[in-house]
């Protein structure tokens, strides 16, 4: 019987307990002190490299250890079968977690429960902030637009001290999936998960040719691989 | 990974020891014992050997110097040392050996053949059936046991250690068996190295006998004025036979065909010793010589053979009374008291040593790939980017995987 939410969470608890997720939070924030960022893209190449479970980890032991807020932001518009749901790792979410996934859009007008985030891209006039490339020709951001949604979530009205933003692996195929590429672009920062599927991959040398673009703003790697004692 | 790796030292092969410890010690240790109990199970093999040195003056007699050329050639001497040694090794030798021991696998009981034994003899008859093997059969090689023969041969060593000197030995699996055979094979060798060289002498002295019996016939038929001194070479001849049937008789009976050779001749001598005194009696008798031949000469040559033929019976007994001057034992036959293969601990030492070194080897082909192998670091390296952290490797009791979602309830 696969665990319920609760019974993550209890994982989860005890997952950050270890010395290494600690350390790595701690570079976190010494880089973010550093670097002054706020929002953070976190990718990978495969799935299952672990960038859900390095959001939920780091989001509970953020808030834990700096007692700030901290926005978690699944961009995934489709559910993989083999991936865990980012908001079922923390429901119910602990306080100073908030969460919001950019698949569940609801229609501009329509009343729901929403958070700051979804309210506000609910409410707000249709606005120009910027022009986009798309299909060769220019084209406004326009609430419905993905670039308008992640550049809301990225950056809220709100003070959170953190805010992650959970993305699909670079490596799908799923056309309805948000592009994790201009997620991390419109991040403040991003970071990359390496896991074996990565380190073994005969593709290596072309998945470093994409990460090499200088507007990902990747700070760092953080490493999922399992070495030999 | 850098491109610039440093090159391999000792230290490295200590920290590769150090980090594999336990794997090392216990390969080492398993594989010891696993070399010490085969050891156990392959047949013993037993060798027993004896050392045997012919000396030069086997090949030298002054004595008869002017028949038997002798060898000064150390090379020589050696060939004929070792060739001495091989021809003892005759078939009917061989062949009493292999029926008196069971060494022949013809006349072994087939009771006797274990299993595995009958499954390669099977598996032999049928390949050489189909032509793998070539027939290799008694009926081939015209013996009925040539193979027995052929292989119990291969069992017997002959090693020149030094230029007079050579081991012999015999190796086999039952000790006992191995150290009769060695024994016997001793006994032959010195018989046939004194009865090769007894054989030569007696040759030569009946081909001289021979030679004067001819001319000793002709003496007697021609006009002498002197029966006895024709007379007195056959005297001499007959006492000289006479003599070697008195010794040989001291070891063997009437019936050997020595003595019966000896016996013939003193006969004829004595016959024809009757017929010099009828024929010197009767002064009507007239005969003739040997045409062309005086009766001088022919008395210069047969005393000049008589003579050799002394020295040659002097020669011959002195041997037989001299046997040992000839070779010398330098190592006798022992009972082997531990077998030759396997040595059990010498077994031991390799499976310690073919543990170590091969879970050393596996050890170091293992921190190859590891060193090798991509990680993080190096990843991170090629990115130019720091490696922030490592998520703790945590081994989930169960899979990380929430129940199937639920619909949320919408408010009224």
């Amino acid at each position: 019987m696969p665990p319920s939410s609760v019974q993550i969470l209890n994982h989860l608890q005890d997952y950050i307990r270890y010395s290494e997720l600690k350390q790595m939070v701690d570079r976190l924030i010494a880089l973010q002190e550093e670097k002054h960022f706020r929002s953070l893209a976190v990718l990978s190449v495969f799935p299952a490299e672990g960038k859900t479970l390095f959001c939920a980890a780091t989001a509970l032991s953020y808030s834990q250890t700096r007692g700030a807020r901290v926005l978690l932001v699944d961009t995934s518009s489709t559910e993989n079968k083999s991936s865990l749901p980012l908001k079922d790792c923390l429901e119910p979410f602990p306080r100073g977690i908030d969460y919001l996934a950019l698949k569940e859009r609801p229609p501009i007008n329509a009343p729901s429960p929403l958070t700051a985030i979804e309210m506000a891209a609910a409410g707000d006039p249709l606005v120009h902030d910027a022009d986009v490339m798309q299909d060769d020709k220019m084209v406004p951001i326009t609430q419905s637009s993905d670039q308008y949604l992640i550049q809301k979530a990225a950056h809220p009205r709100d003070s959170y001290g953190l805010i992650l933003l959970d993305t699909v692996s670079l490596d799908s195929r799923n056309k309805n999936n948000l592009d994790p590429l201009l997620v991390a672009r419109s991040a403040d920062a991003s970071i990359l998960i390496i896991s074996e599927l990565l380190l073994e991959s005969r593709e290596l040398n072309d998945y470093l040719k994409k990460l090499q673009d200088p507007s990902l703003h990747l700070l760092g790697v953080i490493s999922n691989e399992e070495l030999d004692s | 990974m850098s491109e610039n790796q440093d090159p391999f030292n000792i230290s490295d092969a200590l920290a590769v020891f150090q980090k594999h410890r336990l794997f090392v010690i216990s390969s080492t240790l398993v594989t010891a014992l696993l070399f010490t109990l085969v050891s156990f199970k392959i047949p013993k093999k037993y060798k027993v050997h004896f050392d045997l040195t012919i000396y030069s003056k086997y090949f030298q007699n002054p004595l008869i110097r002017d028949f038997i050329p002798e060898i000064d050639d150390s090379a020589e001497m050696r060939s004929q040392r070792e060739s001495l040694i091989r021809q003892s090794l005759t078939p009917d030798f061989v062949d009493s050996l292999g029926e008196r021991y069971g060494l022949y696998k013809s006349t072994q009981v087939p009771a006797v053949r274990t299993q595995w034994q009958e499954w390669i003899l099977r598996i032999k008859s049928g390949a050489e059936k189909l032509g793998l093997l070539s027939p290799h059969t008694d009926t081939v090689l015209g013996s009925p046991h040539a193979i027995d023969r052929e292989e119990l041969l291969t069992h017997i060593q002959i090693l020149g250690i030094t230029g007079d000197t050579f081991r012999v030995a015999f190796v086999g699996s039952d000790p006992q068996i191995v150290y009769q055979v060695t024994q016997d094979l001793y006994t032959q060798i010195t018989k046939t190295l004194l009865q090769v060289r007894y054989d030569n002498l007696v040759n030569i002295r009946d081909a001289i006998r021979k030679r004067m019996e001819s001319i000793g016939y002709n003496m007697v038929s021609a006009p002498d004025p002197g029966p006895t001194d024709r007379m007195q070479p056959i005297r001499d001849q007959l006492g000289d036979v006479r003599n070697q049937i008195r010794n040989l008789i001291t070891q063997y009976t009437e019936e050997h065909p020595r003595v019966q050779e000896l016996r013939d001749r003193e006969r004829m001598l004595t016959k024809l010793l009757e017929d010099a005194g009828v024929a010197s009696n009767d002064p009507g008798r007239h005969t003739r010589g040997v045409p062309g031949q005086s009766t001088d000469a022919a008395k210069d040559i047969y005393s000049d053979l008589m003579k050799k033929m002394n020295y040659l019976n002097i020669a011959i007994d002195s041997d037989q009374q001299r046997q040992s001057d000839y070779f010398a034992t330098l190592e006798s036959p022992i009972y082997p008291t531990s077998p030759l293969f396997p040595k059990k601990a010498l077994f031991a030492l390799w499976g310690c040593a073919v543990g170590f070194l091969g879970s050393l080897f596996i050890s170091a082909i293992r921190e190859y790939f590891v060193l090798t192998t991509l990680h993080t670091s190096g990843l991170a390296e090629k990115l130019h980017l720091p490696v922030i952290g490592e998520l703790p490797q945590v081994r989930w009791k169960s899979r990380l995987q929430s129940a199937p979602p639920q619909k949320p309830a919408r408010p009224g």
